[in-house]
Order: structure tokens, then C-alpha cells, then sequence
């Protein structure tokens, strides 16, 4: 709260004294540093597309262009694994919508961990992270990567001390939050990096905000019938503007599970083999699909729900065979494919 | 944002009100304080804990330790009455390598003992870490003390090695036996409150007090077979991190 207060005085004040500025050395106006800071600062706003709701972003860091930009050059930066070897962005590729296209990513020395890397497109919208929703906030998940020996391996308070070392960083920081380099800062500028990355600008979309009916196949809009559809039963699970209720749910994937999902935070042996509901969106470049990376293709995922999975205890009560088609299935998979963004 | 700064400098302006207030009452009657610090010290059996040095456990399983940390709080001083005198705000992340942890002023007078929980409240574990300043004890610490995939504080964690062995063969190597141990104790339900009412004890006016406190490491290891029971996340082995719990509440004496 008094953080962002700041940002408004600071920019306020930069304000006047570019008004200063150009009331007496109009030609140099350009060369004055302070009005610079002072639009760095500026809040600015999220790329909210038609169709989403603006996202809840917490008050004590509202995104500015400062922040951003400094989340972005920590997210892309090595100097956040223990030997510089490896950054967020080796398991979350720009051109691969921030996710890796590997069942399970590879983190430091070629380990592997055991989970499939999701896509952070959209990642704002999330209520909690990771496939089991076990950390509540962007800024806290940020800890998470760093910790963890299979990922970047490291201590975050070794990370903030060769920031503070670093000839960009700590100007870099005071600029974007007035702080020098600290847990705090660091992991509030890559969240705030990361609710910049929003989608939405499908084929899909299109069709559906722009009602450019054109925008989709005859074959895309019989899928999307279906996905819509009790026949279907997709969207119960898969609904609303990011094609995803954020619960989690027992998809009959095995009998047995190597991991148990969200009971690792519950312990709650209803909750063994239970997963958030992914996204849809960019499905179609995000493979392979499920919180392992089991499943290679669409097909076998669509042959996955198609069959009802296998029995489990905890199976969620919507998956039930469909028995679907050829025509169908294809249909479906169309369907899928007009959901990745431009 | 403009409510918020209007709530701010609403509240600024109440808490400089009362603040004046309190300093035109200072000089109501003053109540005797003292300073009170504990003394923590962890032991196994009668022997101060050494890293990497062996010990055993009372049912004859060797082991060594390279890290003994918990957190206390809630820390509350037993009146001779029964009340109670809380210490508002204080946490500690014990270490073995630093004794003292001085818990302020406190009223002179007889006492019956101290109440205190290892591990942290409910709300105050699912509070967002990276707020802390880096000296805070509730700060990311290195090495963590706090799960990042779960957003938990670790309550108690204990790491070392144990000798797994049948017959306590195997050798030490770098002060470490072959076999890794650790317990990473948390999670809300494992919240352990430890009352001590062992040994009365005088807050006098005249000097500041230092409180002993031991906390005897192989109680925790009490209906816990070392050999096969090792190694506990909390996490996936509830069974046995709850085990361990409940040997806390026993593993703390007062000594004067």
C-alpha cells in the first residue's frame, strides 16, 4: 500500500519537474533522466484481451514498465541456478508458449524432475501453482524452481547477493522498486514478469469475440459443439474463458499412482491421483499432455477420455466412456487446434 | 489506491493519537520488569550435542547429526497464580550454535514455569515468506527452513546419519554413517505446545535471569526404531512425522 502511494508521489512529483524542465530548457527535455524513472513507473496495464477478466494483482506490485522489464531479464537469467547454468526460461520457452514440450523438464546437470512443465500463458489467472496447487501466490511459487535440486538448485539468499554484486541489477531494482536486490523484490519482479504472458488471440477468439464465423472450420465448429456439449462432457471440467474450473480431479490416468498428487499437500488419501485441470489453450503446442507428459499426442489424449480411463477410487464421476467416433474424435481435435493464440 | 492511501493516513493519524496519548500516561505506576533470556541448549542423554560426533539412541541405534534447527513461539511465562504472562510477537529459530535468545522485560516475580509451541501458529505458516526482512527468523532462510512447494514453515528439522546395520557395524566416513536420516517436521496438526512445570523459578529485580532450558534429542526418538524409521518429509509419511511430534512435547527440561 505504501509502496504503491510512493510510485503515484514519485511520479507525480517527476511530473512537475518535467513540467519544470520544459518550462526552461524545453530543448533538453528529452536528456532529463527523472521523467524517464517517472514513466518506467507508471502503472501500467495487463494485455487483457476481449473475452478474459482483468486478473487480481496484488496491491504491493502492480506492474510497471521497471518491473516488468526487470522480472523479464531475471527470468531469462542463469544467475538464478547454483552454477549459471540453467534459467526459468530452459523449462519455460518463449516459442514453445513457456512450456518445454518434454514430458518432464530438465533442470541442472541434466536431471530430471518429475513433472511436466506447464505453459505459463495465462499463468495469472491461476488461483494457486503447480499441479497440485500447493503454493498460493506467483511471488511465492517464484522460491520454488530455485529450491528445488532437480530445477535451478539453489539458495535464494546466495542468488540476492550476487545481485547486489552485479553491475545492472541493483540499479535496476532500486529503479523498478526502490529497494536494492531482496527476496522481496526478486520474486515480485518475475511474478510480475509473468502475469504480462496472457493469451487470447485464438482462432477461437476470434469466432467467439469478434464473431468472425469464418474464423473456424465446419469441422472446428462441430468439436466445439461437442466439447460444449453432455455428450462431450468436456467443459464441465474444461470451461469458461480459459477452458479450465482450476479443480482437481482424478482423470483415471492409472491404478496406481507413482505420484500422488494433490494428497502430497492434503494428505488426504481421497485426493491420491487428483491434478489441477489444465488450461486448453495453445494445447495443440504445449504436447505432451498430462501432469506427467504420458500421453504424446492429442489423439491419445482424446482416446484417453474416449475410453474412461481406468478404474480408481478417487476417478472423478464425469469420466466415463464416450465412445466416440472417428468423426468425432477428429472433430474434437480441430476443435482443440483453434486454441492457440497468434 | 485512493481508498488505501486514505486508509493509511487515516491510520497513521490513529496511531499517532494514541501514541501521544501513551506518553502523557507514561508515568502511571511502573510495574518492576527485568530481562528474562532463555538459555537453549540441545543434549543427548547427559552429552551436549556435537555435529558429526556418535551418539546412540536408548534403544542402541548409532547416529550423528549435522543439523538441529526448530522454531519456538507463543511463548507464554506460568505466574505462580496459574496466569499467564505471553510474550507478544517472539519467534526463534533455535540453532545449537547460538544459546541465548533474549525474550525482553518481564514482570519480576515467582514463577511456575513456561509454555511455548515448536512450530508457528496456523495463520502465521501460510503467511508469505519472501515479506520478511532477511534478519527475521521467519525470512527464506539458507539453509531453507520453509517448503516452497507447499507453503509451510518446517517446525522441527533434524538431518544427519544413522548406522543401519544389524550389529552396529558400519563405519563412520567424514563424521556421516552411510545411511542418510532426516525429519522435516511441520504442517498445521503437528503444531506441539511443550509446558514446563518442572522447577519454579524467581524473576528478581535485582539481576537479569538466564532460564536453562535442555532439550534432550533422543526423546524424540522415543517408539521410533532409527534402523528402519529414518527419514520423514511429513509429507508421505504422516504416521511417523506424527510419532515424532509427539516426542517434543518430552524432550524439554527447565535445569537451574
Amino acid at each position: 500500500m505504501i509502496k504503491h502511494r510512493s510510485i503515484y508521489v514519485l511520479h507525480n512529483k517527476g511530473f512537475l519537474f518535467f513540467l519544470c524542465c520544459v518550462m526552461l530548457f524545453s530543448c533538453r527535455k528529452s536528456e532529463d533522466p527523472t521523467d524517464e524513472i517517472s514513466e518506467g513507473n507508471k502503472i501500467v496495464a495487463l494485455p487483457v484481451p476481449k473475452g478474459f477478466l482483468y486478473p487480481e494483482v496484488p496491491v504491493d506490485n502492480l506492474p510497471t514498465k521497471n518491473r516488468i522489464e526487470l522480472g523479464k531479464m531475471l527470468f531469462f537469467d542463469p544467475i538464478l541456478s547454483r552454477d549459471s547454468s540453467v534459467s526459468c526460461s530452459s523449462c519455460h520457452l518463449p516459442d514453445k508458449f513457456f512450456s518445454d514440450n518434454l514430458k518432464v523438464s530438465i533442470g541442472i546437470d541434466g536431471r530430471k524432475g518429475t513433472r511436466n512443465a506447464p505453459s505459463l500463458i495465462n499463468v495469472v489467472y491461476q488461483p494457486n501453482l503447480f499441479w497440485d496447487g500447493g503454493n498460493p501466490t506467483l511471488e511465492q511459487q517464484v522460491i520454488a524452481p530455485i529450491d528445488n535440486h532437480d530445477e535451478l538448485d539453489f539458495d535464494v539468499n546466495a542468488i540476492v547477493e550476487k545481485l547486489k554484486r552485479h553491475p545492472l541489477y541493483p540499479n535496476l531494482f532500486q529503479q523498478a522498486y526502490n529497494q536494492d536486490p531482496n527476496v522481496y523484490t526478486l520474486t515480485r519482479a518475475i511474478a510480475c514478469f509473468e502475469r504480462t504472458l496472457i493469451g487470447g488471440t485464438s482462432r477461437y477468439d476470434d469466432y467467439t469475440q469478434n464473431n468472425n464465423k469464418s474464423a473456424l472450420t465446419e469441422s472446428e465448429v462441430r468439436g466445439m459443439a461437442l466439447f460444449f456439449s453432455e455428450e462431450g462432457e468436456c467443459f464441465h471440467c474444461h470451461q469458461g474463458a480459459l477452458f479450465t474450473d482450476y479443480s482437481f480431479r482424478n482423470n483415471g490416468l492409472y491404478m496406481q499412482y507413482a505420484d500422488s498428487g494433490r494428497a502430497r499437500i492434503t494428505q488426504e488419501l481421497s485426493d491420491i491421483g487428483k491434478f489441477k485441470v489444465p488450461s486448453l489453450r495453445n494445447i495443440e503446442m504445449t504436447a505432451p499432455y498430462m501432469h506427467d507428459g504420458s500421453l504424446n499426442t492429442l489423439e491419445d489424449v482424446i482416446n484417453h477420455y474416449s475410453t474412461g480411463g481406468v478404474k480408481h477410487p478417487n476417478k472423478s464421476p464425469i469420466i466415463q466412456p464416450l465412445n466416440l467416433s472417428a468423426q468425432q474424435k477428429e472433430d474434437l481435435i480441430h476443435f482443440l487446434k483453434s486454441l492457440t493464440d497468434k | 489506491m485512493k481508498t488505501y492511501i486514505k486508509l493509511f493516513i487515516a491510520l497513521s493519524l490513529v496511531g499517532l493519537i494514541t501514541s501521544c496519548k501513551k506518553d502523557k500516561d507514561e508515568p502511571s505506576p511502573a510495574i518492576a520488569t527485568q530481562k528474562l533470556t532463555l538459555r537453549l541448549t540441545p543434549t543427548i542423554g547427559q552429552d551436549t550435542l556435537k555435529f558429526n560426533s556418535s551418539f546412540t539412541t536408548e534403544s542402541n541405534v548409532r547416529y550423528t547429526l549435522s543439523s538441529f534447527r526448530y522454531y519456538m513461539s507463543n511463548i507464554r511465562l506460568v505466574k505462580s497464580d496459574g496466569s499467564e504472562q505471553a510474550i507478544d510477537g517472539k519467534v526463534f529459530l533455535v540453532n545449537p550454535n547460538t544459546p541465548d535468545y533474549p525474550l525482553g522485560d518481564i514482570p519480576v516475580g515467582e514463577y511456575k514455569g513456561i509454555r511455548f509451541s515448536v512450530g508457528v501458529d496456523n495463520v502465521t505458516n501460510h503467511l508469505d515468506p519472501t515479506k520478511y526482512p532477511i534478519s527475521h527468523p521467519l525470512a527464506i532462510q539458507s539453509p531453507a527452513i520453509h517448503w516452497s512447494w507447499n507453503s509451510g514453515y518446517i517446525f522441527l528439522m533434524m538431518e544427519g546419519s544413522c548406522d543401519t546395520t544389524a550389529l552396529n557395524t558400519d563405519k563412520l566416513t567424514f563424521g556421516q554413517y552411510s545411511h542418510g536420516m532426516f525429519f522435516h517436521i511441520g504442517m498445521d496438526p503437528l503444531l506441539r505446545t511443550v509446558e514446563l512445570n518442572n522447577s519454579p523459578f524467581t524473576i528478581a529485580g535485582s539481576e537479569p535471569k538466564v532460564l536453562n532450558i535442555h532439550s534432550d534429542i533422543n526423546e524424540l526418538f522415543t517408539g521410533i526404531d532409527l534402523k528402519t524409521e529414518n527419514a520423514s518429509h511429513t509429507m508421505g509419511s504422516m504416521p511417523l512425522a506424527t510419532k515424532f511430534a509427539n516426542n517434543i512435547s518430552n524432550m524439554f527440561t527447565i535445569k537451574q
